[in-house]
């Protein structure tokens, strides 16, 4: 039987056993998940924000997407995972609607959050092979271990597989 | 765009206002125990006697205050220990906060938010306020209820939105307007405006009301100073960077939007800083978000 496991704000979880990885509610956030379908391990990040800004301790590396893309990894290897075999999806990174004719740079979280993501993502060499980000809806997410669909449920319009 | 016609709209809208009319008052106990909390003459004991009352009530407040962000030294069991410990001022903004929890325990499936969610939100927007007050030297507490407060509206006006969802959702998305606006386009109400009416029937101060009112729009306030104008921006920033934060975020999405006037009244210039903060906090008081006992 396949476990639920909820991925709160901020965590990170990796399972070499059969799973639902979930994350409620992800808004400007990011819902990462990086796996190696041959030797079937896989895990879930809740990256809030893109940058730890060099803090000292982070307590939760899951928070920034720079701490958390390295950390997750850093966990599949030790379940297991091989760096070649391993393939990253993401979804999340909406944005607040900006007001006509203002580009807010402040508020581009969102897209902060996106672009540093994948970054991190390239950096380690793990292939992006599947997003949903962007536009102005909060989004839930479940990924299924070991058939590694992402299943992203746009909140007030529907579901899609990724 | 194919909207509701003139009849069917007025319906409506005298419909809402039944409803508004509907919600119950406070219980007369609650409000006596606010004026009694308001009044430094007050004996703690003479409090906790009026809210025994409702046990349900209690064990709310009890929980609320017990929560990580007040960081209390032991788990307290009794409103009058809670008294001596947070002081009259907490006590009352947790008071009334644990009040409105019975109006926002259920699902509201025409904002897409499963039971527990609505309260989640908002008790979470209290936190933020009440952080984002502290650090911009505005009233804390008042803060912290108006948080609780402000999405209030969405009690009433979810089965209108559920009703016009289609509708609203094809004008927010082919003309970029906001979920609010949408809302009042189609419904002849939103979900603030709303809310406001409410909290007046209530009769709570008016800082609650305008927060309520204006939290989407806060430019509309007209006021360009004093503690309401405060309140209101921070009642706007905490709830955007909650939504931005996925935290009770629903069909309504990040829908709106933000007023960067509010961040620069408030001298907010760290937003990215400041979400980090907030993730923490919402963090201690995770645990207040379940449901039921
Ligand atoms: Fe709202
Ligand atoms: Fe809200």
């Amino acid at each position: 039987m396949a476990q639920t496991i909820h991925v709160g704000m901020a965590d990170l979880v990796a399972v070499k056993h059969p799973s639902v990885l979930v994350t409620l509610g992800l808004g400007s956030c990011i819902g990462l998940v990086i796996f190696d379908p041959k030797n079937k391990v896989a895990g879930m990040a809740h990256i809030m924000l893109p940058d730890s800004r060099e803090s000292k301790s982070v307590p939760k590396p899951g928070k920034f997407a720079d701490t958390a893309v390295p950390k997750l990894l850093q966990e599949l290897l030790s379940l297991g995972a091989l760096p070649t075999n391993l393939q990253a999806k993401i979804a999340g990174g909406a944005q607040m609607f900006s007001v006509p004719g203002k580009e807010s740079g402040l508020l581009a979280v969102g897209a902060r959050n996106i672009e540093a993501t994948k970054k991190w993502l390239e950096q380690h060499r793990i292939p992006l092979i599947a997003e949903d980000t962007g536009g102005n809806k909060g989004r839930s997410i479940e990924f299924a271990v070991p058939q590694w669909t992402l299943t992203v449920k746009v909140l007030g319009t529907g579901t899609k597989e990724i | 765009m194919q909207g509701l016609d003139e009849r069917t709209r007025e319906l409506i809208q005298r419909r809402v206002l039944k409803r508004v009319k509907d919600i119950p008052s406070l219980p007369q106990f609650v409000v006596d125990t606010l004026k009694k909390l308001d009044d430094p003459k007050s004996s703690a004991s003479d409090v906790a006697d009026r809210l025994s009352k409702d046990e349900g009530l209690v064990i709310r407040i009890l929980r609320l205050a017990n929560s990580a962000y007040y960081g209390l030294p032991r788990r307290i069991v009794s409103v009058t220990e809670a008294i001596a410990l947070l002081g009259f001022k907490t006590v009352k903004s947790i008071v009334l906060a644990a009040s409105v929890y019975k109006f926002m325990d259920s699902s509201f499936s025409g904002y897409a938010l499963d039971r527990g969610l609505l309260w989640k939100h908002s008790l979470s927007v209290a936190f933020a306020a009440k952080h984002i007050a502290r650090k911009c030297k505005v009233e804390e507490e008042e803060a912290y209820v108006a948080g609780m407060l402000h999405d209030l509206g969405k009690i009433v006006l979810n089965d209108f939105v559920r009703f016009g969802y289609g509708i609203i959702v094809r004008l927010v998305e082919e003309e970029q307007v906001p979920f609010m606006d949408a809302e009042r386009q189609v419904l002849g109400f939103d979900h603030a405006l709303v809310g406001g009416l409410i909290l007046e029937q209530w009769n709570l101060p008016e800082s609650y009301m305008a927060a309520a009112r204006y939290h989407h729009e806060p430019e509309a306030y007209e006021e360009q100073q004093g503690v309401i104008r405060s309140i209101v921006d921070v009642i706007h920033v905490a709830n955007v960077l909650c939504l931005m934060l996925g935290i009770g975020v629903g069909a309504d999405g990040l829908q709106y939007y933000l007023s960067e006037n509010a961040l620069e009244r408030l001298g907010i210039s760290d937003v990215e800083g400041l979400m980090s903060e907030i993730v923490d906090l919402i963090s201690q008081v995770d645990e207040e978000f379940q449901v039921g006992e």
